[in-house]
């Protein structure tokens, strides 16, 4: 290296160490708010949802709200600690517990969300009447609206709520990561309506062969929506929309939920009747004495 | 080539020496991130601090009525809240919740777990959407140890806490506020005085003010909240004597607020007895704060009531009403069994300014007071007894006026709004 070189190397260097000399980092200067206070009115419910949440799942369940979080489009309020506790409750045992027993622990772990954020009141949109259920974001993170009118007394209100949006969202993120086949929206293709679909009635929705009114709303949602009708819907409601499609809707309705059947099993190795099954027994076992008091 | 080392050196040093030692001088001694903790910090002790907790003066938004809501933050980040008003009917209420000082527009007191009391000014429900429209997240603009001043983070509506004094339980505070309503907000029209100007108000029993504005057809709207020594507007306005005044205080004799701001300026009603001789809204007679000239009768007509009809027709309550069929009347309405019988006076204005002429037509009864008078001796001795001439004082609101005999001021009786 000729001196020059070497002059200008060793410039370059005081040039790099000249301006950092001052930032001498200490400790962060923002307040670490996630220490559990043994005198907080949440402690024991803090500590559940570490143990049950975090530590297993690396998932934050946020029950208090935070609205950075939330759409400011809505007015929304935060979710009750009393209705909290027994949603975080219900949502282990509903959802990551049947996963969790059906595939594997690993499966939630790698594909489950990291964020469950609740929000207390239903989310109205001024625009279209519609009330919006749930919300997931890239995979990521669920909202789930409306928990202060939780009834664990009324599943089929739970169902419609909270747990086929929670299925919803999650058959959201497993597309997400391996799609489903094209052929499932050439089905209905030209019946999905993303503007109008809140204007079609229940029993319309399923003459064009859609489980929901949302279904209509688009191909994605088509898929999500099946699979999460078909894990919650009881064998009464399913009969019923069944009846009110009619054969051709029926016969759509039959062929996408093949398809998300096939799906489910060849890219997950999950057997969506199982899972009905599995699910439909837990829910079944809810009852007052279900919660934990301790809590 | 060695001048353009030195050159290209020359050069970089300038570089560096710039870059480093043009500090700007900072307005503020720490950064922006440090001063934000450090003042979440202090605001949170002082929440904590005021061991009778604070009065939150509520507005949903700039147009809605204002509501007192006691609230006590803890250490360990539980809030208790209490209220006692319309939207929980009228029962004292309690709500456990937890709270949050956080850094977001600046530091934010946050209620982010759902109270029974204090969401329900923000739930989006009646209607669906939107609810009261009120916030619970409130950005801190000023705090001290006995105030701190806030604004709603989504609606920017102005919020009050006020430091509740550690002499004074929240039942004294309670009963301080629904004491000083009684005295200030009723039905009747309010006027605005100032100096030489007088402006109308309206709404005073919704706690909205409807203020008229001279030259202008559109009223002010101005919600306003009951304190313990008065009212506050919900924001200052401008007099015709080009003061401001927010915050009004109740004068001794408990018929005008005057501003704390401008003495000159303050709101009063309507003169009492064209007000109770136009009056079509029934008036209850306070029997627990009338003198024995007319308790001692009413005691004896109800409990002949009672025995004559066995408990079928007791008094419900006794009242001076005005129905434009019949005119002004003495009034009892019974239970179980619903009857309203009537025994019509005469109330007539006198030369003196606050005074009152009460006479009775008699035998000018109803057909169900015919019915009664003739099977219960006692009401004609309640009858009689009303007529006189008596002077009036009442409150602001006029939900109670005192009838005084000018003639023996140890007689008198006192009516209550019903």
């Amino acid at each position: 290296m000729k001196p020059y070189k070497i002059i200008i190397f060793l410039f370059a260097i005081a040039l790099l160490g000249s301006c950092s000399k001052n930032d001498g980092f200490t400790d962060s200067i923002f307040i670490d708010t996630e220490e559990f206070n043994p005198d907080s009115p949440t402690y024991s419910f803090d500590l559940w949802l570490h143990e049950n949440y975090l530590k297993p799942y690396n998932l934050a369940f946020k029950y208090r709200m935070e609205d950075v979080g939330s759409d400011m489009f809505y007015n929304l309020v935060p979710a009750s600690i009393e209705k909290s506790k027994q949603l975080a409750q219900l949502t282990k045992f509903l959802w990551f517990d049947v996963y969790a027993e059906m595939v594997d622990e690993e499966f939630l772990k790698k594909y489950g969300p990291r964020i469950i954020h609740l929000i207390g009141s239903p989310a109205y949109s001024p625009n279209t009447g519609t009330i919006l259920l749930g919300t997931a974001e890239g995979g990521i993170k669920i909202t789930l609206f409306n928990c202060n009118n939780l009834d664990h007394r009324n599943v089929n209100m739970m169902n419609e709520y909270f747990f086929k949006t929670m299925h919803h969202e999650f058959a959201h993120i497993l597309h997400q990561n391996k799609m489903y086949p094209k052929e499932y929206e050439q089905i209905s293709a030209g019946d999905y309506s993303p503007l109008g679909w809140q204007y079609l009635s229940v029993a319309e929705a399923a003459r064009l062969g859609f489980v929901s009114q949302y279904s209509a709303c688009e191909g994605q949602e088509d898929f999500v929506e099946k699979i999460a009708n078909y894990l919650l819907t009881s064998d009464t409601d399913w009969n019923n929309t069944l009846d009110m499609a009619g054969e051709e809707g029926r016969e759509k309705i039959f062929r996408k939920l093949e398809i998300c059947s096939n799906w489910m099993k060849e890219k997950w190795g999950i057997d969506l009747d199982i899972m009905r099954a599995e699910i439909n027994r837990r829910q079944l076992l809810i009852n007052d004495d279900f919660f934990d008091p301790n809590i | 080539m060695n001048h353009r080392i030195t050159a290209i050196l020359f050069f970089t040093s300038a570089l560096i020496v710039s870059s480093c030692t043009r500090e700007q001088e900072s307005l503020f001694e720490q950064p922006a991130a440090i001063r934000l903790n450090h003042a979440i910090e202090n605001i949170d002790s002082t929440l904590v601090n005021a061991p009778n907790g604070w009065i939150m003066q509520y507005f949903a938004t700039n147009e809605s009525p204002g509501y007192s809501l006691l609230v006590n933050f803890s250490s360990t980040g539980e809030v208790l809240v209490a209220a006692k008003n319309n939207l929980v009917r009228n029962r004292y209420t309690e709500a456990r919740s937890v709270y949050r000082v956080i850094g977001d527009y600046g530091p934010v007191l946050t209620f982010d777990t759902f109270n029974n009391l204090l969401h329900l000014f923000s739930t989006p429900e009646n209607p669906a959407g939107q609810g009261l429209g009120g916030d619970y997240e409130f950005i801190i603009n000023t705090y001290s140890d006995s105030l701190i001043q806030m604004n709603g983070k989504k609606r920017g509506t102005l919020i009050d806490l006020e430091r509740i004094p550690e002499d004074k339980s929240w039942a004294d505070i309670i009963a301080q506020l629904e004491s000083m309503t009684a005295y200030v907000a009723g039905s009747d029209r309010l006027y605005l005085v100032s100096g030489n100007n007088t402006r109308i108000i309206e709404g005073s029993s919704s706690f909205v003010y409807e203020i008229s504005m001279q030259g202008s057809d559109e009223p002010i709207i101005m919600p306003y909240i009951v304190t313990r020594d008065g009212i506050k507007l919900h924001k200052p306005i401008k007099t015709a004597r080009n003061t401001e005044v927010q915050h009004f205080v109740l004068s001794p004799e408990r018929d005008k607020l005057v501003a704390s701001s401008d003495p000159q300026t303050y709101i009063t009603g309507s003169d009492i007895v064209p007000f109770i001789t136009n009056n079509q809204t029934p008036y209850e007679f306070d029997l627990e704060n009338s003198s024995s000239h007319f308790t001692n009768p009413a005691f004896e007509l109800i409990d002949e009531m009672h025995s004559r009809y066995s408990g079928r027709r007791d008094i419900d309550f006794l009242a001076i009403t005005y129905r434009p069929d019949f005119g002004h009347s003495f009034t009892f309405s019974t239970k179980p069994t619903l009857t309203v019988a009537n025994f019509r006076l005469y109330l007539l204005a006198h030369n003196n300014r606050n005074t009152i002429s009460i006479d009775r037509e008699i035998n000018g009864y109803d057909q169900n007071g015919e019915l009664f008078y003739t099977n219960v001796n006692s009401i004609e001795k309640f009858w009689k007894e009303l007529p006189g001439v008596y002077e009036l004082r009442s409150t602001l609101s006029k939900n109670s006026i005192i009838f005084i005999d000018i003639e023996n001021e140890t007689r008198y009786f006192k009516l209550n709004k019903r």
